[in-house]
Formats: structure tokens, sequence, C-alpha cells
């Protein structure tokens, strides 16, 4: 409850916006700055990881081409080797013998698999013999572009054709010169079905394909993707050459691939093996799923500790600021209240500079006269110098009492008798009273008990009650001030026979600033009397009637009140 | 009852003139100054038996004159006379080797008396 | 029912002022009385009658000052009173406390100037309030100002406020109280003049 009390009443007093906007800053900042490390860190991983598997990626892809290329060439060497030996190592006329060429065949097809047939040419490009499946004769491949190139090379490898079996080829032919200059050329068919069996080595994973493709981009062996040998691949190839690379490659169905590929040596055939991206990445995209769920949660975690972190700070904050603006509103306060009790202490102390010349000069006066001879009402002289000399003994009394309260608010209880502070009080407004023959009448109950009380305090009660007496009775009227003692307590009634207070005055007559003086008092009269009775341990009761006067009676306790010491 | 020469150093001339009267009239010789400086000067003219001595004054003020006094005449007794009195001032003024402190207005009795008890209790104890 | 602890003080102020007025009239009435006797035996030759006369003049000046000094002291222990805790006369509260302040500045040799104003100077703050700045402001200054100075008060009425204007003989130091309440903006300090606003109030 007092803490809700305090942060409405801190919220009416201070701007409850200004908090608002402070926690929003407060809690951005520290979410900037707590956060952005987190990103920053978040997005280095995952680039790094990124490009980590990327190399874990494509290296094995590179490396498989690399080493597939390296078979292909192996493969096309052993047997362009074998060929070229057989052109080198027989004569002319041996190798047109057919069946010496067969039993060479023989030979060569037991070492080198996938051979189909053999053919020697000769320069002009006419068949002169041949060995396989065929029936060949008198052929002339001067046309060919194979016969050309061979011409030219000396050595060639032909792309895939269907050859008359409608089964996919390649030719290898060797030129060979004699000493004499004369020349010759023998021509192998190899079955590509051999290409086959390496790219089938290579143990691809599904999705993914390898191939060999001419430079035009023509299927040499068969594709899992797009077709068979001798189609046309859909996309163009990128450039290639005799170093495997990978790059990211999107084919025409819009899928993207690593791709690496690399020229054949010998060859026009460039080798492509292709792995579909996001199977290669998967890796990284469950990485990057669990980087982005961990980064959310942080990101959760930080903004939840932040605000709530926040919201704990500024509720310390206002509560802090509340505390020290009811502080300041106390130290105001009190700073008003002491400035009157500091004023209040000075006269104190001030009039007593007057007080003491006033004593003196009466002093004096005491002197003088008792050194003259007598004079008619010199008595009389004497008694007014020493009416003066008591008032001002008086004087002193009270301006100690003022220093005590202004000093502090203290109650000294001491152990005192009411009747003497009673018949002191009454003489303080004996004049006025004389002076309106108002008859001030003292039933005081003879040997009261002394009560511990406050010698000031009570004075002022006394003295506030018979001031409201006085002013309720005309010129003439009768007031009366009873003691008794009342088992624990003693009683103390002040009653007059003035214009008395209606019921409602009655009911409001302990309010303070209540007041029936309207032209002046402080309209503290009853609840100050109320109040000091109270702090005393008594009690208070008012009886009255409208013209037939008021009876004000004060209960007061023979023992001290609770909490307060009795000074001797 | 020996006539004293007693020194009154108080700013309000009205109260010191008359309580200087009052004690000529008692047989007394005392002689008035009006601030701590005069007054200074005023015991090394005399050489008063005693000093009653006010604590707000101008200019020096009561506390300053006082240790004055006790500097360059230790063995004469002062009695502080003030309208001004905590509890504060009061130690400080014993503390600072006053005989006593009365507080304004008092009885001129009351006064010799004091002045008579700081003087026998200087003869006692030298 | 409760009092706050201003008003408490403030009332217990007031019955005391006011019971030592009764006795300062108690004592004057005394003195009266003691002069009417020596009238009345004016024939008679008394030795000392020029110093009786001189006396009796004495103690009626000093229950003068007495009584102006209770009175200024009544003024500020009626301050916390509920009449005038929304608006009061500053012109009667500055008097009040320029009296109440004026034996410090005595001790200082300092000499205040203070003109009352002529007419009545409402504002809209709360007698308290102006009783415990005023002082606050006053003490400061008495304080900062060299001793043998001349310390001006004034009251200035305004349209929309008035204010309370001191004349300091020098510029108070940085370190002065008047320094930090003008830092605090609780006055205004312009070289060596004060200023204490208050709103004027209009009834």
């Amino acid at each position: 409850m007092k803490e809700d009390f305090d942060s409405n009443w801190a919220d009416q007093t201070l701007n409850v916006g200004r908090y608002r906007t402070l926690q929003r800053k407060i809690v951005i900042l520290i979410a900037v700055a707590a956060l952005l490390p987190l990103i920053s860190l978040a997005t280095i991983n995952y680039y790094e990881h990124h490009s980590a598997l990327m190399v874990q990626v494509q290296e094995p892809l590179r490396a498989l081409v690399g080493k597939t290329k390296h078979s292909f060439e192996l493969f096309l060497a052993e047997r362009i080797s074998a060929v070229s030996f057989i052109a080198s190592a027989y004569p002319m006329s041996q190798l047109a013998d057919t069946k010496f060429l067969a039993r060479i065949f023989q030979t060569m097809s037991q070492a080198f698999t996938g051979f189909v047939d053999i053919a020697l040419i000769g320069e002009d490009g006419s068949l002169l013999s041949y060995v396989g499946p065929y029936q060949l004769k008198d052929i002339n491949y001067t046309g060919q572009p194979w016969f050309q190139q061979v011409l030219i090379r000396g050595a060639y490898i032909s792309d895939v054709f269907l050859g008359f079996r409608q089964f996919p080829h390649v030719v290898i032919a060797v030129r060979h010169i004699e000493a004499d200059g004369r020349a010759w050329i023998v021509r192998a068919t190899l079955d590509t079905t051999q290409f086959e069996h390496i790219i089938a080595s290579m143990g691809l994973e599904a999705g993914s394909d390898a191939f060999l493709t001419n430079r035009q981009g023509v299927l040499q062996t068969e594709s899992r993707r797009y077709g068979h040998v001798l189609d046309q691949l859909p996309f163009a190839l990128p450039p290639a050459n005799f170093e495997p690379n990978v790059q990211e490659f999107q084919d025409n169905g819009g899928q993207t691939y690593f791709l690496s590929l690399s020229l054949v040596g010998h060859t026009d055939f460039v080798l492509v093996a292709m792995k579909p991206k996001p199977s290669a990445l998967s890796i990284l995209y469950a990485v990057r799923k669990d980087l982005v769920l961990v980064f959310l949660a942080g990101v959760v975690l930080i903004f939840g500790g932040v605000f709530t972190a926040t919201r704990i700070i500024i509720q310390r904050l206002r509560e802090s600021d509340a505390q020290r603006l009811a502080a300041i509103h106390q130290m105001e306060h009190t700073q008003r209240l002491s400035s009157i009790g500091r004023l209040a202490a000075g006269v104190a102390h001030e009039i007593n500079n007057p007080l003491a010349i006033i004593n003196e000069k009466a002093g004096l006066l005491q002197d003088l006269l008792q050194r003259q001879p007598d004079f008619p009402n010199k008595e009389r002289f004497m008694q007014q110098i020493e009416a003066i000399l008591r008032s001002v003994d008086r004087c002193r009394g009270i301006t100690h009492r003022m220093l005590g309260f202004a000093k502090r608010m203290d109650v000294k209880i001491e152990v005192l008798d009411l009747n003497a502070i009673v018949t002191e009080t009454v003489g303080f407004l004996e004049r006025e009273a004389q002076y309106r023959n108002v008859t001030i009448e003292q039933r005081l109950a003879p040997n009261l008990t002394n009560i511990p009380t406050d010698h000031g305090q009570l004075q002022q009660v006394i003295l506030n009650i018979l001031n409201n007496a006085l002013a309720a009775v005309t010129d003439g009227g009768h007031i009366t001030i009873t003691t008794w003692d009342a088992d624990d307590r003693i009683g103390l009634a002040i009653g007059d026979n003035g214009c008395g207070m209606s019921e409602e005055t009655l009911k409001h007559i302990f309010e303070p600033f209540f007041t029936t003086k309207k032209e002046k008092g402080t309209g503290l009269g009853m609840s100050i009397t109320y109040g000091i009775v109270k702090r005393l341990g008594g009690d208070i009761q008012i009886q009255s009637a409208p013209g037939k006067g008021t009876t004000v009676t004060i209960f007061l306790p023979k023992r001290p009140p609770e909490g307060e010491g009795v000074q001797p | 009852m020996t006539p004293l020469t007693i020194c009154l150093i108080d700013d309000e001339e009205g109260f010191v003139t008359t309580l200087a009267e009052r004690l000529e009239l008692r047989g007394h010789h005392p002689v008035v100054a009006l601030t701590g400086e005069e007054g200074l000067s005023c015991i090394a003219e005399h050489a008063p038996h005693i000093v009653v001595l006010d604590l707000r004054m101008p200019g020096m003020g009561g506390m300053e004159t006082l240790r004055r006094i006790r500097t360059t005449w230790p063995d004469l007794p002062v009695v502080m006379l003030s309208g001004h009195g905590g509890e504060a001032e009061i130690k400080s003024c014993l503390h600072l080797g006053a005989k006593a402190y009365l507080k304004k207005p008092t009885h001129i009795d009351t006064l010799l008396e004091v002045i008579h008890t700081a003087l026998q209790a200087q003869r006692t104890t030298p | 029912m409760t009092l706050s602890p201003a008003q408490a003080m403030g009332a217990m102020t007031t019955m005391t002022t006011h019971e030592l007025q009764n006795i300062l009239a108690i004592i004057r009435e005394s003195a009266g009385l003691m002069g009417d006797i020596l009238e009345v035996n004016a024939n008679v030759a008394l030795k000392h009658r020029p110093k009786l006369d001189e006396a009796l003049g004495h103690i009626t000046t000093q229950v003068d000052r007495a009584k102006s000094l209770l009175e200024a002291m009544n003024r500020i222990g009626h301050a916390p009173d509920a009449a005038q805790q929304e608006s009061c006369d500053l012109g009667l509260h500055t008097r009040a406390l320029v009296q109440l302040c004026g034996r410090p500045a005595r001790l200082k040799e300092l000499s205040l100037q203070f003109s009352p104003p002529s007419q009545p100077l409402p504002i809209h703050a709360s007698a308290l309030q102006v009783v415990a700045e005023g002082f606050t402001v006053l003490r400061a200054a008495i304080e900062v100002c060299p001793s043998g100075s001349v310390l001006e008060i004034a009251l200035h009425p305004g349209p929309q406020a008035h204010s309370l204007m001191l004349a300091l003989p020098t510029p108070p130091p940085a370190s002065s109280l008047l320094s930090a309440l003008a830092n605090a903006g609780r006055i205004q300090l312009q070289g060596t003049t004060i200023q204490l606003s208050f709103p004027a109030h209009h009834p």
C-alpha cells in the first residue's frame, strides 16, 4: 500500500513521461551494445563456416574431377601408345597383312580393353587392311575430318560418334612416317562403354551428375540429367582449362550446382561433374538454422534481461527521486519551522536586554528611594517598584520557557502543583478581568496531589480556556475554576456563565482553525488545547448550552504519560 | 565590606550605566566600558578586582575579550552577565576560565554574591 | 485535529509573546503610576528627583523597545495561520524580519536601512514561506556584509510580482549561501543586488 502511495505520489510530482523516455533510451542503448557483438559474431561465424564448408564441399569435387580426368587421360594415353606402338613397331607390309594385323589386334585387345577394330590406312586415305566386326574394303578416308586431323597432328582422338553398329565409338588414329618418307596411319576404334565405367567409378551421390562433353557441349557419355550420348547440352559450359576448378552454376532448369570441369588432355573432351548446391550445403543450412535460432533466443533473452533490469533500475530511480523530493519537502518544512524557532529563540534572548535595563532602572529607583526621607505615597511607590521587579522576574521565566520550546518542542515533565499553576495563570488575566468587572472564582481542592506534567504547556491550556471564557462572558460575568481529586486523575473545570455554544459549534470545537471569535485569534485555540492535553496524557470535555454558559473539564493523570521521564 | 573596583563591559549603555550607579550606591568603584577593546584598556588603566562581561557585543565580542583577559591577566576573575546564553556558550565561557555565568536580568544582590564568591575562590586558590 | 509543527510552534510563540506583552503592559502601568506619584509630590523636595524621572523614562523606553520586538515576533508567530496560507502581506512580514534582525546587524556594526512600503503588498505565497525565505536571505546577507557597512532593504511593488530587494555594499563571495541560493534559483543575484520575488496577489 505504502509503495503504491509513494509511486502514485511520485507519479503526480515527477514527470512520468521522463522515466518512460529514459527507460526506452536505456533499453535501446544496452540492447544495441549487447546485440551488436552478437550480430557481428553470428555473421562472422556464419561466413567463416560458410567458406569452410565451401572448401569442404568443393575440394572433394575438384579432387574427384582431377582424379577422373587423370583416369581418362591415362586410359586414352595407354591406348594411343598401344596404337602408336603398332604403327611404329611393324613395317607397313606386315601391317597390310590382315592375318598379321588380326594377330596383333588380338594381343592388343587382351592387354587393353575397349578396342573394337583396327585398320591400316595409306597416306592417300585408302584402307589397306582391316580387322574388326565390319566388312570394310576399298574405302577412302581422304574426305574424313579425322584423316585431315591426323595428317596435321600425327595422333588424333575423335569425338564420340555412332558407328555403323549404332554404338558410341571414338577413333584413335596415329600416323607413322618411315625414314624413307613413306607414311601410314593406324586407326583403331574404341568402344566408349569404358568411359561410362570410368565415370561410374567416381561413385556419384544421388542428384549429382558427371559426364564428358566435347567443346561444343555435345555429350560424349551418358548424363543422368541432360540426356544421352551425342545430345546437345541445354546450356553453355563455362570456359574450362586443364586444371579442374569449381564454380557455382545455374542450369537452365534453375537449379544451382557446384560445377567442376576440366579439359582432358590429348582430346577435345571436357570432363564435367555437378553436385546440387542445396544438398552440398545442407549442413550449412542446418548450421544456419541453429545459428538463427540461437541468435533469436539470444535477442529475446537480451531484450528480456535488459527490459527487466531497466525496469528495476528505473523503479529504484523513481523511488529514490520520490524519497529525495519528500526529503526536500521535509527539509523546507523543517526550515520553515526552524526559522520561526530561531527567530523566537533570538527574541527570547534579545528581550532580556530591555528587561535587564528595566530591572536595573527599577533597582536604582529602589536604591535611591531607600536613601530618601518619607514622602506621601512612598510606600505605594516602593510597591510599584517591587511590582516591576516581580514582572521582570516573570518575564525571565517566560523567555526561558520560550527558549525551551523554540529550541525543541519536547514536553518537559515535572511534578507540579496544579493549584499553583492555576493561581499563577489567573494572575495573567486578572487585570483584564478586573477591568471588565468579571469575577474569577477559584474553588481549589486543598492538599491536591502533585502531578507529573509540563508547566508551560499546562499553563497554556489554562490560559487558553480562560481566554475563551473571558471572551464568552459579558462584562460583570462570572468564571469558576474548580480542581478536585478524581481517583487516579485530577480534575480541573473552568466554567463560565457566558453566551455558550450551539451544538453545531460544539461539534467542531476541536478542529484546527475553528473559531467563534471572528475578529481575532489564531483560530487554533481549542485544537491546540486539545493537542496539549492529549500530549500530557489527559482528557478534555466540553459542556455548553447557548445562553447558559460553557464548562471545560480536563482530567490529568497522576502518573506520568507513557514514555515521558519525570524530571525532578 | 571592602569597596571593590569592578570593570563592567557591556554594549547596552542604559543597562551598564545604571548598574554602575547602583554599585556605586553600594560603595563600590565601577568602571564602565562599552566594547571589548575599550574594556581591555580599561582593565589596564584601573586594575579592577573583577570584571563583569557581556557576551554579545559589536566588534571583538565577549568570548574573544574573555580569552584576551585570561591571557593578559590570568589572575583576574571574570563573571559573565548576558541576556544570551545557550548551553554551549555557557560551557565554553566556563571552559575559558569565567568564574560564573549569570543571565540578564539578574538581581543586583545575586550579582554581588557571585562576585564575592569568585573573589573568595580566587584568594583561596592562588 | 492535529496541528502542523509550524502551527504549534507559531501558536506557542504568539501565546508567549502575548503573555510577555501583558506583563510589559503591567510594568508600563506601574511606571506610569510612579510617575503620577512623583507628579503629585512635585512640591516635596526629593534628593535625586531628576534621576528618578530619568529612570522612569528609561523604563518606559525599554518597555516600548521590548514591545516592538514582541510585536514583530508576534507577526512571525502568526505566519503559519490558516488565514495566511494562500496569501499574505509582504510588507508586514519583511518589516517584522528586519526588526528581528536588528540585533545581529548591530553586533556586526551593520546598519539596516529599511523604509516600510506605504501601501499593502499582497502576495500569493504563504506567510510561512515568506518568513522562512526572507529570514534565510536576510541572515545570509548580514553574514556577508563587511562590518560598519550599510545593508539597504527595499520592497518593490510590481504588476506581476512584488519583490524584496537587498542592496549589499559588496558582491557576495562565490562560496556564500547567497550565491548558492542564487545558483539554486531561489533568489536572483546581480552584482550587489539580491531580489526575492513573490507573485502578486489580486483578490
